[in-house]
């Protein structure tokens, strides 16, 4: 089945290759275009002599056009894309050779990719290893340690008394905790000092010093936490673990429906968010994708679509954040789910058992069922009480358009702001928003 | 706690951190939530609305820019009317959205909204401008908004005028936009009955009222308005003879004799304010059929320029604005023998134009060639007429070629009007001239923006009639 058109323009690396794409987008250009299975193919005709060749494979997804264009997937790959999400490219039993044979080397790259046994560290590399590690250790214990004190400080003088060069203190304590190696720390302060300075202000600002010092006092004691608070503290001062790491641990297989995607700028790079929630068990996980300027977001996952696959969950607790490993199969959308959302009361007690692990945790995935209400100066999800969604005004609208009244099960993210909507359940079909 | 904690940490306090890090975990445990009573049903989405293709060419179109879509999407909307089709749900917000700063797409939304749509676009005033679109009922004159009281009095009006007239009988106590909106109403049913009202409604302290009331009296035949201008325009022009020389000479009204009919206000003209301003007004006031009995001229002499205070005026725009008034046929087919105007062609019957188009294209300057287009009757350009843009387009037309700036809008116009059902023929011609080795950089442009244009709307109808992807 097609993409729809969102699922091309999440594809693609910036809005401008997103207008280059749809501009091209028409049949006049294009010659010897077909679809086979997940393979998609075509050539452009651009301003040279030799036509470019796109092949695209839907599945991964992977692109490849003979144009010089650094972008990834370049305007070619996303015209062809936009062309087939138009119904304008019909299944073909021949496939073109540039589209054959980049595929078949796919393939064969991807059976030699296979890794086999991790390389074994030589004695003198792992006690290199290990001496970095706990020099590290130091220098974030030190790092927090001063991060506390400049909290402490800021809270006996008042907030009043600083209220004015707050920003210029916390990016200098954000530059200390970049030099401590707790980028984590860095990103919390960087972020605070960036707020505006709302009415509510000593609010968001009393809330944030708790929390870091809570952080800072929790990597002191450190060894007597449970191993996954510990590796959950660990996370949020901001060391990372290999994915090597994470795919070690034992798999969760299941028939994962994605229930939501979100993107952001964070500082030098595009992080995109996705849900997944598992039908027969109901676990949730949360997919992250990272991307520099001018390469596209990895779109493998996209709201409304289901993989049967294993996950491998990051360390640390609730457990949540985690890694695709084997991929069994992919559907389109997603069908006859018979999910039983739950009431707010029990999405809120989700939330607060989620906090309840991980302090530090903003938002938890949570599916209710519900009617939607609209306020003079809101929209609310009913189910026995009502909860207020938040998030994008034309994503709201666009929700109750809809649902108008019908009960339905809504997938979002719940936190002390509200629910923000990312899909809805009807007829047992993930609809995203 | 939370207030407390705050409050200690703007004096200072030494034990903060550890209440206010108890505190954070409460804030952000703590989900917003209310007791809600359960609305009236809304209703149910539409089972006959438009499928999954005319989704995809829809977003599309939306994701271009707001110039540019606007009138493909309203013919997008007129089209799915025609078919009987209702919107998806899907794309109900965002054509709402654009709604907001388009008048073509305001106006052809309505049709297709469906019960749903109708329900969503009555929660937010600012969608469809305030358009009612709920059925009118008597207690939205008393209770309903301005849309919903303005949807009454036309309803009211199309049936029984007078009581329509009571109903704004009193307006002092209504906001002087909401008065101009009940006074513009008027217009359906209107007659001279309406005059006393109108009349005193010219000196109400808005001026958009006013300027309202003058605009109803003025398309009021018989109306005591247009007979203070038919006095103003009595011995206004007289005819003049001096050896074999003839001519007709105007004189102005007076500076200040319209200021209360605001004739200023309600026809703007191309000329700055002064006496040819005063005189191309009257004109455009009055009848065309009334100037041999007000001056012993007729229209068409008029046509032909009058010389006030040893210059030179040229009637014609005044005269055409008094045909479109009235809606004389006779007379705006002699203007049109003195000059073409798209305003007075589009006055002629429609099969009177449809048989003049494809000549007039083939022979008509570059510079009228837009005007004719756009004056032929209903929204697509009839074909012949498209085949006959399509060669005067062509770049080898010799002498008859157009400057770039005439053709440019020719172009525009064959992308958004040429008929979508025959747009592979429109897109081989247009691939021709492509082809062709003089085509300018410019040109070449204008002609694949067209091509663009043509096969969105081929897929629009398609995406409307293909039963496949229903």
């Amino acid at each position: 089945m097609a993409w729809p058109v969102s699922r091309v323009e999440a594809a693609a690396p910036d809005s401008a290759s997103v207008v280059a794409g749809r501009k091209l987008a028409k049949p006049g250009p294009w010659s010897d275009v077909g679809v086979h299975g997940d393979l998609l193919w075509g050539s452009c005709q651009g301003s040279g002599k030799s036509p470019y060749q796109v092949s695209v494979d839907t599945a991964a997804p992977a692109y490849k056009c003979s144009c010089p264009s650094r972008k990834f997937p370049c305007k070619h790959a996303l015209a062809l894309l936009f062309l087939w999400a138009q119904d304008q490219i019909g299944e073909t039993g021949e496939v073109a050779s540039f589209a054959s044979d980049w595929a078949g080397a796919r393939e064969a790259r991807a059976v030699v990719k296979d890794p086999g046994e991790p390389k074994e560290q030589t004695a003198e590399q792992r006690a290199a290893s290990e001496a970095r590690a706990a020099q590290r250790i130091e220098w974030v214990t030190a790092g927090l340690a001063d991060l506390d004190r400049f909290l402490a400080d800021q809270v006996r003088e008042g907030l009043a008394a600083h209220a004015s060069d707050r920003p210029a203190r916390l990016e200098r304590m954000a530059a200390r905790m970049v030099d401590a190696q707790a980028p984590g720390v860095a990103s919390r302060l960087r972020e605070l000092a960036v707020e505006p300075a709302t009415a509510d202000w000593p609010t968001r600002v009393v809330d944030a010093y708790g929390s870091l010092h809570l952080l800072a006092a929790a990597w002191r004691g450190r060894d007597g936490l449970p191993d996954d608070l510990a590796a959950t503290v660990r996370s949020h001062v901001g060391f990372t673990t290999t994915k090597d790491d994470v795919l070690a641990t034992p798999p969760v297989r299941e028939r994962w429906a994605v229930v939501g995607m979100r993107d952001a700028d964070e500082e030098q790079v595009s992080v995109r968010r996705v849900w997944l929630w598992g039908r027969a068990t109901n676990t949730r996980a949360l997919v992250l994708f990272f991307s520099p300027a001018a390469a596209g977001l990895d779109s493998s996952l996209y709201p409304g679509t289901e993989i049967d696959a294993e996950l491998h969950f990051y360390p640390g607790r609730p457990r949540l954040r985690a890694l695709v490993g084997n991929t069994f199969s992919t559907s389109p959308d997603v069908r006859s789910w018979a999910l039983a959302g739950s009431t707010v009361q029990q999405a809120s007690d989700e939330l607060n058992a989620a906090i309840a692990a991980d302090p530090w945790l903003d938002a938890w995935p949570v599916a209710v069922h519900g009617v939607l209400v609209r306020t003079a100066d809101a929209l609310w999800l009913v189910a026995e009480t009502g909860v207020r969604l938040t998030g994008a005004d034309s994503d709201l609208w666009r929700l109750l358009a809809e649902l108008g009244t019908d009960p339905a099960t809504v997938f979002g993210e719940l936190s002390a702001a509200g629910l923000r909507p990312l899909a809805y359940l009807v007829d047992g079909q993930v609809h995203t928003l | 706690m939370t207030r407390n904690v705050i409050a200690a940490a703007l004096v200072g306090s030494p034990d903060l951190l550890d209440d206010a890090a108890r505190a954070a975990i409460v804030r952000r445990a703590s989900v917003p939530t209310a007791d809600i009573e359960l609305p009236d049903a809304a209703p149910a989405r539409s089972t006959d609305s438009a499928g999954r293709r005319f989704v995809t060419v829809m977003q599309l179109l939306l994701s271009q820019s707001a110039t540019g879509r606007e009138p493909l999407v309203a013919e997008a909307l007129t089209l799915l009317a025609a078919a009987g089709k209702t919107l998806p749900t899907r794309l109900l917000v965002p054509l709402l959205d654009v709604s907001r700063s388009s008048q073509a797409i305001t106006d052809a939304l309505p049709a297709v909204l469906g019960e749903r749509g109708r329900w969503l676009a009555s929660l937010r005033p600012d969608w469809l401008k305030g358009r009612a679109l709920s059925e009118v009922r008597p207690e939205h004159w008393d209770e309903g908004t301005i849309a919903e009281r303005v949807a009454w009095l036309r309803h009211v009006r199309a049936n029984e005028p007078a009581l329509g007239r009571d109903l704004v009988a009193n307006l002092g106590k209504e906001k002087a936009s909401d008065r101009a909106q009940l006074v513009a109403a008027l217009a359906v049913g209107r007659s001279l009955d309406d005059e006393p009202l109108l009349e005193a409604a010219l000196d109400d302290r808005s001026k958009e009222v006013a300027r309202g009331a003058a605009t109803l009296l003025a398309s009021l035949a018989g109306s005591a308005y247009l007979a203070r201008a038919e006095d103003l325009a009595r011995g206004m022009f007289t005819r003049q003879r001096r050896l074999l020389r003839t001519w007709i000479e105007a004189t102005a009204p007076p500076a200040d004799s319209a200021a209360r009919d605001r004739y200023g206000e309600i026809l703007s003209v191309q000329a700055p304010e002064g006496p040819v301003a005063r005189v191309l007004r009257v004109v455009a006031l009055v009848a065309p059929k009334r100037w041999p009995e007000l001056c012993g001229v007729t229209a068409d002499d008029l046509a032909g320029g009058v010389w006030l205070d040893d210059e030179s005026v040229s009637l014609l725009s005044a005269l055409a604005a008094a045909c479109r008034r009235f809606g004389d046929v006779e007379t705006a087919q002699a203007l049109l023998a003195h000059s073409f105007d798209p305003f007075v062609f589009g006055l002629l019957p429609d099969a009177q134009r449809l048989a003049a188009a494809t000549t007039l294209i083939r022979t008509a300057s570059g510079r009228d060639l837009f005007g004719i287009c756009i004056a032929l009757p209903g929204r697509l350009l009839p074909r012949e007429s498209t085949a006959a843009l399509l060669a005067r387009l062509r770049p080898t037309s010799g002498a008859n070629a157009l400057a770039a700036h005439e053709a440019s809008p020719l172009f525009e116009l064959i992308g958004e009007r040429a008929d979508p059902r025959h747009a592979r023929d429109w897109r081989s011609a247009l691939e021709l001239m492509l082809a062709a080795p003089e085509v300018s950089d410019e040109r070449r442009d204008d002609i694949q923006s067209a091509m663009r244009r043509l096969s969105l709307r081929e897929s629009i109808y398609e995406a409307i009639y293909d039963k496949e992807n229903q």
